[in-house]
C-alpha cells in the first residue's frame, strides 16, 4: 500500500462538492417537472428564519352589522354563531331542554363526508346527548356498509343487497339522505346488534314505492314475524316493532324488487342523531337527494336541527377562492330549506388538514380561506355556523393530532383515528351546549 | 428566501425528541462533511483520531436519544471492566459468574427499557389490578449494541480473543456512529483490530463506499418512504376499510418499504465506514431471490441471524444433540428473534412462523429434498416457483410483523382471502399509478443478479471524480426532491 494511494480525502471532496451544487441550486427554481412539479430544493430549510404567515383576507361582509348584532366581540370563536336575527337554533335548544318534560323526540341529521363516516365523531355527540337529555337507539342505519367496523354503538352483519349510491346509480333510483338505496339480490339480509347500554324499544324500516310486499324479521325481545310494507309513497314508513327492548333484530327478503333505504333503531323519547356520511363529498354530490325524498323522510322523522359539513373534500390546494363550493353550497342549503321546511341548520366548517410543504407537514394553506369561504355561506343564508377548525386548535391541529404523544389522526394528515373521533364529538357537544347556555344567558339579559 | 436564524442554528444543534438524527438529513450532511474535515486533519495521530472520532459518535448518539448516550457509556464502562475480570479470572465459576453479570446487566437494560410495559400489559391481562404503564422512551439503537456488547464479552469468556487494552478503544467500537442507530450488528472481532491501524481508504473503497451510500438514500429515501407513505401506510392504519386487492398491494409494498428501509440504513452505514477505512461486512444480500427460508435468513439481516446462530442456536445445542432439540433449538433462537424485534406477541408470533418454517426444511432436506414443489422438466421453473413461495411465505409474516395487533393482522389476511374485489384493479392502478410504478421498478432492481450488480458498482469505482461528484449530487438531489415531494392523496376505491 503505497500511501500516495490512500484516497482518503476524497470522501471530503465528494461532500462539499456536492454541498457547494446544492446550494447553488437552492438559488434557482428548475423550469422542468416530474410528480407535480419539482422543488426548489433548500438544504437550509430547517435553520432559516420563518416566513411571515400569509392571513387570510376576512371575507368583507356585505351585512357586517348583522354580525355586530349577532355575536357580541366576548362570544368565543369556538362556539355556534347564529346569523339569523331570530336565532333558529333558539328553538332548537329549546326543544333540547324541554324534551325530558314533554317525553317528546328531538332529532338531527348530519350531513358529512369520511371525516364522519360510518358513525365517527356523532357517535359520541350522540352519547352525551343522550345521557344529558334520554334517548335510546341510534337511530337511522343503511341496510349495508363497507365501513360497518365503524359503528360503535351498532354491530351490523349484512349480505346479499346491491347498493346503488352517489356514485353508482344507473338506474337513476331515487337516493336517501345517506346517499344510497339497497336492492336485494336473491336473499338481502340485514342483522343489527344495538351494542348501547340503553336498547332500542321501535324498529322502522324505510322503503321505496313499489306493489305490495312483505318482509320478514326476526328480533330478540322485540316482535317478529312478516309484516306487510307501506308502499303507495314515495318513500314508505312500517314500523316492524315497538315496545320492549331489542337486543337484535334481523330482516331478511327475497323480494328483489324492493327499495330498501335503511331501518331506524330508536325509543321512545329522547335525542337521535342520524349520520348520513358518504365519503369523498364536496357537497356537489348531496345535490343528488331530491327534496321530495327530503320532505317524505322527515315527515316521519321530524328533524329538528339539519348539519351540514363538508369541505375536506373541496380543499383545493393552495386555493383562496372555490366558486364551485360556494355555488354547489347554495344550491344545497336551498334544496335542504325546499326539502325540510323551516328546519334550522348549522354549517359546520372543515376540519384542518395537513400539507408537506418543504417536507414538512403544515396546515394545508387553503384551510382558512375555506373556513372563511364556510362562514361566509353560513352568513348569506342566515344559518348558524361553527368553527369547527378554530375548536380543534386551528393551524397545525392535525399535525399535532398525529405526531403528538397520543395519536388522535390517521398518517394522511385529514382523517382521525377512534381516539381522534371520540375527541371532536365530545368538543361537539361541550361546543354545542356551551353555545346554548351563551344563547339561553344572552336572551335572559335582553328580556 | 428567508435569511439564517442564528437562534435556529444552535437550536439544530440540540436533541430533538421529534426529530432524531438519521442519515438522510440535511442536517447529517453538515455533520458528515465537517466531520470528514476533522477526520482527514487527524487520522494520522491514532490517539487523536479515536478520540474525535468516538466524541464525533456521541455527539451524533446525543442527537438521536438525547441524554440517553449515558446509557452507552455505562455499558462500555461495565463491559470492558468485567471482560478484562473475565480474561484475567482462572477461576471457571467466577467467569460464569462474571459472564452472567454481563448478560444480566445488558439485557436487564434492554429488557427494562424495550420490554417492561409488555410484561405489564401481561400481568394487566390476568390480574384485576391494574398496573400502570411505564412512560418509557427506547434508547435508540439499544437493541443493536446490546447485542454487541454481548457477543464481545462471550467471545473473551470463550477466549477467542483478548480484551481490548483501552476503554477508549471498546468505546470507539461500541458508538462507531454509522451502525450504532440500525446496525449492522457488529463483533467485536471484526471490527477492533481495524481501530488501531492508519486507516487507508483505496480508490476502490471510495467507489464502493459512494454505490453503497447512494444505493441506501435511493431504497430509504426514494423507494421505501414513497410507497410507505403513500400507500402502504394508509392500508396498514385501518385493513378493514380496504378491499382484499388493496391489502394485497399494500403487504407487496411493505415487502418493499421495509426491505429497503432496513438494507439502505444498512448500505449507508457500511458505505460511510468504507470511506472512513473500515470495513464492516454487508447485511442483506437480495433476500426475496431466496427460494427457501433458511436461504432467506442467509441473505436477510446478515449481522442479526448469524449473531443469533452463535450466540442462541449454537449454545442451545445447534443441530448436534439430535433431531428433536435440532427442530426445538430452531424454534427457540427465531422466536427470540422475532421478540428482538419488538415488544408485542405479533413479533414473538412473526418469529415462531419463521423457526416452524426453518424446521420444516430441515426436516424436508432430511429426506433429500430441497423445494416442497418439483415441477416437471425444468429446474428454473422449479427455482422461480419455490422463490415466489417464499417470497409470499415471508409476505405473510410481514402482516404479523407490521400490524399493530393480531386482531388487525386476521383482519388484513381476511380481506385478502374473502373480499378481494379483482374488479377494482382498474381504479386502484388510476389512483396509485406512481406507486405501483414504483414498486414495480424497485422489484425488477431486486432482481437484478449479483453479476450485473457488480459491474454497475465497477463503473462507479472507475468514474473520475468530476464524474463520481456529479453521480452523487444527481442520487441526493433526486432523493431531496423525493423527500420534500408532494405526497398523494389517499384515494377511496369502495364507495
Amino acid at each position: 500500500m503505497k500511501k500516495s494511494n490512500n484516497k482518503i480525502g476524497q470522501p471530503l471532496i465528494l461532500v462539499s462538492y456536492v454541498i457547494v451544487l446544492l446550494f447553488i441550486l437552492s438559488l434557482f427554481k428548475l423550469p422542468i417537472g416530474i410528480l407535480n412539479g419539482l422543488d426548489r430544493i433548500d438544504i437550509l430549510a430547517d435553520i432559516r428564519k420563518d416566513e411571515p404567515k400569509p392571513v387570510p383576507q376576512k371575507v368583507i361582509s356585505k351585512n357586517t352589522a348583522t354580525l355586530a348584532k349577532n355575536t357580541s366581540p366576548s362570544m368565543d370563536s369556538t362556539l355556534i354563531i347564529d346569523f339569523d336575527s331570530t336565532f333558529p337554533l333558539k328553538h332548537f335548544y329549546q326543544k333540547l331542554d324541554s324534551v325530558k318534560l314533554t317525553g317528546k323526540k328531538v332529532r338531527i341529521a348530519y350531513f358529512g363526508d369520511s371525516f364522519v363516516e360510518g358513525d365517527e365523531v356523532t357517535d359520541e355527540l350522540r352519547l352525551q346527548l343522550q345521557n344529558l337529555f334520554g334517548g335510546n337507539g341510534i337511530g337511522f342505519l343503511p341496510m349495508q356498509s363497507n365501513v360497518a367496523s365503524l359503528y360503535t354503538q351498532v354491530r351490523i352483519n349484512s349480505s346479499g343487497w346491491i347498493d346503488y349510491n352517489f356514485r353508482d346509480n344507473p338506474y337513476k333510483f331515487p337516493l336517501g339522505l345517506s346517499g344510497h338505496v339497497f336492492h336485494p339480490f336473491r336473499n338481502g339480509e340485514a342483522d343489527y346488534f344495538p351494542k348501547t347500554n340503553n336498547l332500542p324499544t321501535e324498529v322502522k324500516l324505510y322503503t321505496g314505492r313499489m306493489f305490495n310486499y312483505t318482509v320478514v324479521f326476526t328480533s330478540t325481545n322485540g316482535k317478529s314475524g312478516v309484516a306487510a310494507l307501506n308502499t303507495d309513497k314515495l318513500i314508505n314508513e312500517t314500523v316492524l316493532s315497538k315496545g320492549s327492548a331489542i337486543k337484535s333484530f334481523k330482516i331478511t327478503t327475497t323480494n328483489e324488487d324492493i327499495p330498501f333505504y335503511g331501518v331506524s333503531l330508536e325509543g321512545a323519547k329522547g335525542v337521535y342523531l342520524d349520520n348520513y356520511s358518504f365519503r369523498g363529498n364536496n357537497s356537489i354530490l348531496a345535490q343528488q337527494i331530491s327534496t321530495d325524498v327530503m320532505a317524505q323522510l322527515n315527515s316521519y322523522l321530524h328533524y329538528d336541527l339539519i348539519i351540514v359539513h363538508y369541505g375536506l373534500n373541496a380543499l383545493e390546494h393552495d386555493k383562496q377562492k372555490s366558486p364551485w363550493f360556494e355555488n354547489s353550497m347554495n344550491t344545497l342549503i336551498k334544496n335542504i330549506r325546499k326539502g325540510f321546511g323551516n328546519v334550522p341548520i348549522l354549517l359546520v366548517s372543515t376540519s384542518d388538514l395537513g400539507y408537506k410543504y418543504n417536507g414538512k407537514y403544515a396546515t394545508e394553506k387553503a384551510v382558512p380561506y375555506m373556513v372563511a369561504t364556510q362562514k361566509e355561506i353560513a352568513r348569506s343564508h342566515k344559518v348558524a355556523f361553527w368553527n369547527l377548525y378554530e375548536a380543534m386548535g386551528g393551524e397545525n391541529t392535525m399535525v399535532n393530532w398525529v405526531e403528538g404523544d397520543t395519536v388522535l389522526a390517521a398518517k394522511d394528515y385529514t382523517h382521525l383515528n377512534t381516539k381522534g373521533a371520540k375527541r371532536v364529538g365530545d368538543l361537539f357537544f361541550n361546543k354545542l351546549m356551551a353555545s346554548k347556555n351563551y344563547y339561553q344567558q344572552q336572551t335572559s339579559t335582553n328580556k | 428566501m428567508q435569511g439564517i436564524d442564528i437562534n435556529k442554528l444552535l437550536d439544530t444543534l440540540l436533541y430533538h425528541e421529534k426529530d432524531p438524527l438519521l442519515f438522510n438529513s440535511s442536517f447529517f450532511l453538515f455533520f458528515f462533511g465537517f466531520f470528514l474535515l476533522v477526520y482527514l486533519v487527524s487520522y494520522r495521530f491514532n490517539a487523536l483520531k479515536v478520540y474525535l472520532l468516538t466524541l464525533f459518535s456521541l455527539y451524533f448518539f446525543y442527537k438521536t436519544c438525547g441524554w440517553y448516550v449515558a446509557f452507552i457509556l455505562i455499558a462500555a464502562f461495565f463491559d470492558y471492566n468485567i471482560s478484562h475480570f473475565i480474561y484475567r479470572s482462572t477461576n471457571k465459576r467466577r467467569k460464569n459468574a462474571l459472564l452472567v453479570s454481563s448478560i444480566i446487566l445488558n439485557l436487564g437494560l434492554l429488557f427494562y427499557f424495550k420490554y417492561t410495559n409488555f410484561f405489564i400489559g401481561i400481568v394487566n391481562d390476568f390480574s384485576s389490578n391494574q398496573i400502570n404503564y411505564l412512560k418509557l422512551i427506547l434508547p435508540i439503537g439499544i437493541s443493536f449494541y446490546t447485542f454487541e456488547n454481548l457477543s464481545y464479552t462471550i467471545d473473551v469468556y470463550r477466549g477467542v480473543f483478548k480484551p481490548v487494552t483501552k476503554f477508549i478503544d471498546y468505546l470507539f467500537f461500541l458508538s462507531f456512529f454509522p451502525k450504532l442507530m440500525m446496525g449492522p450488528i457488529v463483533r467485536a472481532a471484526d471490527f477492533i483490530p481495524q481501530i488501531n491501524k492508519e486507516p487507508f481508504v483505496s480508490e476502490t473503497q471510495v467507489g464502493e463506499g459512494l454505490y453503497l451510500i447512494t444505493a441506501g438514500i435511493i431504497k430509504k429515501v426514494v423507494i421505501s418512504d414513497f410507497i410507505n407513505a403513500n400507500y402502504v401506510i394508509h392500508v396498514f392504519e385501518n385493513p378493514s376499510l380496504h378491499t382484499g386487492l388493496e391489502c394485497l398491494l399494500a403487504v407487496y409494498g411493505y415487502a418493499m418499504v421495509i426491505y429497503c428501509d432496513f438494507s439502505g440504513y444498512s448500505d449507508i452505514a457500511i458505505g460511510i465506514a468504507k470511506w472512513l477505512g473500515f470495513d464492516i461486512n454487508i447485511n442483506f444480500l437480495s433476500p426475496y431471490q431466496s427460494s427457501t427460508i433458511t436461504e432467506f435468513w442467509k441473505r436477510w439481516h446478515i449481522s442479526l441471524s448469524s449473531w443469533l446462530r452463535d450466540y442462541v442456536y449454537i449454545p442451545l445445542g445447534g443441530s448436534r444433540k439430535g433431531v428433536f432439540n435440532t427442530y426445538r433449538n430452531l424454534l427457540i433462537t427465531m422466536l427470540i428473534g422475532g421478540f428482538w424485534h419488538g415488544a408485542s406477541w405479533n413479533f414473538i408470533f412473526w418469529g415462531g412462523l419463521h423457526g416452524a418454517a426453518l424446521a420444516l426444511e430441515k426436516l424436508r432436506n432430511s429426506f433429500g429434498r430441497r423445494h416442497l414443489v418439483i415441477l416437471p422438466y425444468s429446474r428454473i421453473a422449479t427455482n422461480a416457483f419455490a422463490t415466489i413461495l417464499t417470497f409470499h411465505f415471508v409476505c405473510l409474516g410481514w402482516i404479523f410483523f407490521r400490524c399493530d395487533t393480531f386482531n388487525d393482522s386476521w383482519i388484513m389476511l381476511k380481506q385478502i382471502t374473502t373480499n378481494f374485489q379483482p374488479h377494482l384493479l382498474k381504479a386502484l392502478v388510476d389512483g396509485y399509478w406512481p406507486v405501483i410504478i414504483m414498486l414495480v421498478i424497485a422489484f425488477l432492481l431486486h432482481s437484478i443478479s449479483t453479476k450485473s450488480e457488480g459491474s454497475f458498482k465497477q463503473l462507479i469505482i472507475k468514474m473520475p471524480l468530476p464524474l463520481k461528484i456529479l453521480y452523487f449530487f444527481i442520487c441526493l438531489y433526486i432523493a431531496i426532491q423525493f423527500k420534500q415531494g408532494v405526497v398523494i392523496k389517499p384515494v377511496y376505491l369502495q364507495f
